[in-house]
């Protein structure tokens, strides 16, 4: 259930979308000049051109939606279009080639259109399905939230250090043999890291999922008093609840390096698709 | 003059108060606009200035002192009084000034142990202690200059405030003392109140429960009262509840030929009590002067004055104006000090439709036309007042004012007077309450009802607080009374298989309970507050009696009655989901917004470009925090809403409640603002339950964006080093203005790439999540 209207509701810009596929189809198959359908044709100019227009008028996204002060209504709005025209590209950018590919700056740049528009759909559906797994996974792990000045995260970091602190408070009273657990847990517990273990959001070998496996291993292991034993259920309560945060924190940065990944590629080749569009059009204008 | 006179000063040296100030105190000299109409220079200055500069002018105008004569009794009458001194000696006078002022006898702590030597009342010179444990008792500005000058000779200093903000301060005091805790020159204690002394230490109480603290002396600023022996003794009449002696208009006391001025009548600014002194010598010496204020008042009534004079328009001011009948002309005349006088042509706009306003107005000439509808209108006359909604309830104005045909002149309140106004008179918080209920019932039921209909429900009503989830009826219970939400809000519950269900959001003016009463049934809802409730509770018998006298009345509550019930039967089969999201919303003090940001987190793409949005259109500093807030997320739950922190707008603004120099009001498109006023001293952050102020200097100016973009050169959009505090650029309350100035609406929403956000009144997000498939 949706409180709120989201980018991809947009009927508007849906229906412009496929108008414009529509008007392309229709205008690509009803011209059939002698020396065949490519760019050339006068279809293929128009199709070129409003290709071309709409890319420029795509890319000036990202300066837009960093004008703050400037009134031009709600950016969702924006977004829509840029989605639904991005999609219609794909119909008017390859009908304007003609499917004729050759190893040209001509072909790069409708590869390089492809590569853009496929990380575009890429970006779409993170967006649409990442945010409501996001907040599911953390909001589960809240127990409570101390200040409600706090963010989510920043309370379930907190509840990390908590647990570490009572982790080594409960070194000085512990049987010797849960030393090397809690010190491994302690010590090796890694969240984040490189891009991989970020992306792979994995916590296969955290630390801290080993040493709750060697703590009950111990536990089950030795006789122990009724006060040791008070300790060690402690303890694996302590351990089983940071596995659980620390797995769970994983997660989160997955989630967000998944948010904003496909922009690396989005936004890089949509610079150097820009360079050969502009080379493309001169070459068609000047050289041909 | 070449008055015979004699001043009689108990102390062996003049101004005894100013004398026992700490020494090097800077005294200001406040109300700035007042003028000063004395022989005696008096200008903000140090206390030994001010004393030196007294002293001689005093030698130079020759007036005659007698020094340690303290005065005991006075006997006869006007013209031929004679004045006991404590030495026995007799002193004959025609007329007697009393200008005693209220230091001569301090409040005390009221605690076991307290004459024991350690507690003093004053300090005379704070360099006398040096690494000391010193607890200061008060939360006034004596209590604050004490604290902050100990702390400031190396001191151990506690300040115990039996509140939990420094309010009655002056402004200037309450920063200084606020600075120093931040800065941990001062302990404070706050809400905390002194309980026993106890050798070398006191203890105090507060809210976690006793404590012992090291004391090497105690001192007590708790301010002064009015000796009231002595002045009985002397013939004043202290009024039931009054803590100043009764005067007259020119300061003259129930004995004729006694006169008070100062502190003791009531005032206890220096140049108030100056002026006074000036006023009353001149009444005496038969050339009586005007009051300071009232070349002031003139100016601002002088479109009113017609050629009488001021006095006679306050009398009839406060004779026609009934929310001001219990007032003495002397209070009247503080308080249209702060009012504004406006006259309007028949059909001018006194207040719009739709516009937040909190100001109070009352007609002083012609009357107001309140139009209800196109055809109906309502008319306001002479005397009675107008835009309490606002007021009271903190809702939009829910119609227009209308000047009436022969032109009309009305007094507008600011929201600080008219409170002081029905905090300061009985008669003016009754006159207001009764209008209010008759204005809601005339509202509800009928137009046509008159007083008189409804003297009973105006004879018995009274007005109960609810706190946050107390219920205000419970379902399946005896119904007893109908009540009128006055301000605050309420949520009806219903249950549905064990659970409470929210059926409706009942905001501040609605009437609640009336279908038990129609039916004669048990509730049939639970209903309950969602924030603090202040509510007006209408009898059971009275109301029905009402019903069965007005047979019209009694079908339009029942039309009213049955349109509730439809309503809420087709949400009560709605589904349980969406009303745990509203309890949630109520929950986290939604009920008391007008406009407050909801993110649907199923939308959200944490990007953060609400919050930079926000800073680029705020000099650089966002006033909202997109993460931080309560979240309504569960395995089950199909919505998720996210609240984030930014302010909600208030319907009775949390913040307004103490802020020094005013600096917080609501502006017309229902924002609130904060002016350039703001002195930084963090009550209203403090104030704020959802931590929606901040206090910060202005950031650094940030670079170009394509500069930024291209070369990575300055500060990227909205990431803003943060802000170095100065002198010049100091920490002043930041907080969201609802974008009031920017075209087209709040940065924040328009910014929102994917549409999660939204600012919204709790109405109207209601219906949002009701509405959502």
């Amino acid at each position: 259930m949706y409180v709120q209207t989201g980018f991809l509701a947009s009927r508007l810009w849906l229906w412009i979308g496929i108008l414009i596929s529509t008007a392309a189809l229709v205008a690509y198959f009803a011209h059939n000049p002698p020396q065949g359908r490519d760019g050339s044709t006068i279809v293929g100019y128009g199709l070129g051109g409003l290709s071309a227009l709409i890319v420029v008028y795509l890319s000036w996204l990202g300066v837009r939606k960093r004008r703050f002060a400037s009134s031009t209504g709600r950016r969702r709005n924006v977004v829509s279009a840029h989605v639904f025209l991005g999609l219609a590209l794909i119909v008017t950018a390859s009908l304007h080639t003609g499917f004729e590919f050759e190893w040209s700056v001509h072909t790069l740049t409708y590869v390089l259109l492809m590569i853009v528009i496929l990380s575009g759909i890429w970006g779409i559906t993170v967006y649409s399905g990442l945010p409501d797994k996001m907040g599911r996974n953390v909001s589960e792990m809240i127990i409570e939230k101390k200040r409600h000045d706090m963010t989510d995260l920043e309370q379930l970091d907190e509840d990390v250090e908590e647990i570490d602190r009572k982790l080594e408070r409960a070194l000085q009273f512990l049987p010797d043999a849960f030393r090397p657990p809690v010190k491994l847990s302690l010590e090796k517990t890694r969240i984040g890291g490189g891009l991989i273990s970020i992306l792979s959001g994995s916590s296969k070998g955290c630390a801290t999922a080993k040493a709750y496996d060697q703590v009950r291993e111990v536990a089950d292991q030795g006789d122990w008093g009724e006060d040791e034993r008070k300790r060690i259920s402690e303890l694996v309560a302590d351990m089983s609840r940071k596995r659980e945060l620390a797995a769970c924190l994983r997660r989160d940065g997955r989630y967000r390096a998944l948010l904003s990944l496909w922009l690396w590629f989005h936004v890089p080749i949509t610079v150097a698709l820009l360079v050969t569009l502009i080379i493309h059009v001169v070459l068609v204008f000047f050289y041909w | 003059m070449g008055m015979s006179h004699v001043l009689l000063e108990r102390a062996p040296q003049l101004s005894n108060t100013i004398f026992k100030y700490q020494k090097g105190k800077y005294i200001m000299a406040t109300p700035d606009a007042l003028p000063l109409r004395t022989e005696v220079k008096f200008e903000a200055d140090s206390r030994e200035a001010i004393l030196e500069s007294w002293t001689a002018r005093v030698n130079d105008l020759g007036v005659n002192v007698q020094y340690n004569a303290e005065v005991t009794a006075i006997e006869g009458t006007q013209g031929s009084f004679t004045v006991q001194l404590a030495s026995g000696e007799t002193v004959q006078a025609e007329n007697v000034v009393v200008a005693i002022g209220l230091q001569g006898n301090l409040r005390k702590m009221g605690v076991e142990g307290e004459d024991d030597g350690l507690v003093h009342y004053q300090l005379d010179d704070p360099k006398e202690y040096w690494d000391k444990d010193i607890v200061v008792i008060g939360a006034g500005d004596a209590a604050i200059e004490n604290a902050v000058a100990l702390a400031q000779n190396e001191n151990r200093v506690t300040i115990v405030n039996r509140k939990r903000e420094f309010a009655r301060a002056k402004p200037g005091n309450i920063s200084l003392i606020l600075g120093a805790i931040k800065d941990e020159m001062i302990e404070c204690a706050y809400n905390t109140n002194p309980v026993r002394m106890q050798d070398g230490a006191i203890v105090l109480k507060g809210p976690e429960g006793e404590q012992i603290v090291r004391a090497d002396r105690v001192i007590a600023r708790l301010g002064a009262i009015a000796p009231r022996k002595f002045i009985e003794v002397i013939g004043g009449v202290f009024e039931e509840g009054a803590d100043y002696p009764r005067v007259s208009e020119n300061y003259e006391s129930d004995r004729p030929g006694i006169y008070y001025v100062g502190a003791l009548a009531g005032y206890p600014l220096i140049k108030h009590c100056l002026n006074q002194g000036y006023e009353v010598i001149q009444s005496i010496a038969g050339q009586p002067v005007d009051g300071a204020d009232i070349p002031m008042l003139t100016e601002k009534f002088s479109s009113m004055l017609q050629g009488r004079s001021v006095y006679d328009l306050l009398n009839e001011v406060r004779d026609t104006v009934s929310l001001f009948n219990g007032l003495t002309i002397l209070q009247l005349r503080e308080f249209l000090l702060e009012a504004d006088i406006q006259t309007y042509e028949p059909g001018g706009k006194i207040i719009r439709k739709g516009e937040a306003g909190d100001s109070l107005f009352v007609i002083v000439r012609g009357d107001v036309d309140i139009p209800i509808s196109d055809a109906v209108s309502f008319t306001v006359p002479q005397g009675s007042f107008f835009g309490e909604m606002g007021l009271v309830m903190g809702r939009r104005r829910n119609s227009d004012a209308l000047g009436g045909k022969d032109g009309t002149s009305v007094i507008e309140i600011p929201r600080n007077a008219a409170l002081k106004l029905i905090a300061s008179s009985a008669t003016a918080r009754k006159t207001l309450m009764d209008t209010i209920v008759l204005r809601k019932m005339q509202t509800f039921l009928s137009p046509g009802l008159t007083p008189e209909d409804l003297k009973e429900v105006l004879d018995t009503y009274e007005v109960i607080n609810f706190s946050r989830g107390e219920a205000l009826m419970q379902e399946g219970e005896e119904a007893d009374a109908v009540y009128v939400v006055q301000s605050g809000s309420t949520a009806v519950t219903k249950e549905f298989g064990g659970k409470d269900v929210v059926l409706a959001y009942l905001p501040a003016g609605s009437l609640v309970g009336e279908t038990a009463l129609l039916n004669d049934a048990p509730r049939n809802a639970t209903v309950r507050a969602s924030v603090g409730v202040e509510a007006l509770k209408i009898r059971k018998d009275v109301f029905q009696r009402l019903l069965d006298s007005k047979p019209k009345v009694r079908q339009i509550v029942q039309k009213v009655s049955a349109d509730r019930a439809a309503s809420t039967g087709a949400r009560a089969s709605g589904n349980e989901a969406k009303s745990k999201i509203v309890d949630f919303l109520m929950q986290n003090g939604i009920g008391e917004a007008t406009n407050a940001i909801a993110i649907d987190n199923k939308l959200c793409v944490r990007c953060d470009m609400c919050e930079t949005a926000c800073a680029e259109t705020h000099d650089g500093i966002p006033r909202l925090n997109r993460a931080a807030g309560p979240t309504y997320s569960a395995r089950d739950a199909q919505a998720q809403v996210h609240i984030p922190i930014s302010c909600r707008h208030c319907e009775h603004p949390h913040c307004m409640a103490d802020c020094p120099p005013n600096a917080l009001y609501r502006s017309p498109g229902g924002a609130v603002q904060i002016n350039d006023t703001c002195i930084g001293c963090g009550n209203c952050a403090r104030n704020c339950p959802y931590d929606a102020i901040q206090l910060s200097a202005s950031p650094r100016k940030r670079g170009n964006l394509l500069t930024w973009l291209l070369f990575g050169a300055g500060d990227s959009p909205g990431k803003r080093r943060p802000a170095q505090k100065s002198k010049e650029n100091k920490e002043l309350a930041r907080k969201c203005d609802l974008c009031e100035d920017v075209r087209g609406g709040p940065a924040c929403v328009r910014a929102c790439p994917t549409g999660a956000i939204i600012r919204i009144g709790p109405e109207g997000l209601i219906k949002k999540i009701q509405d959502a498939a």
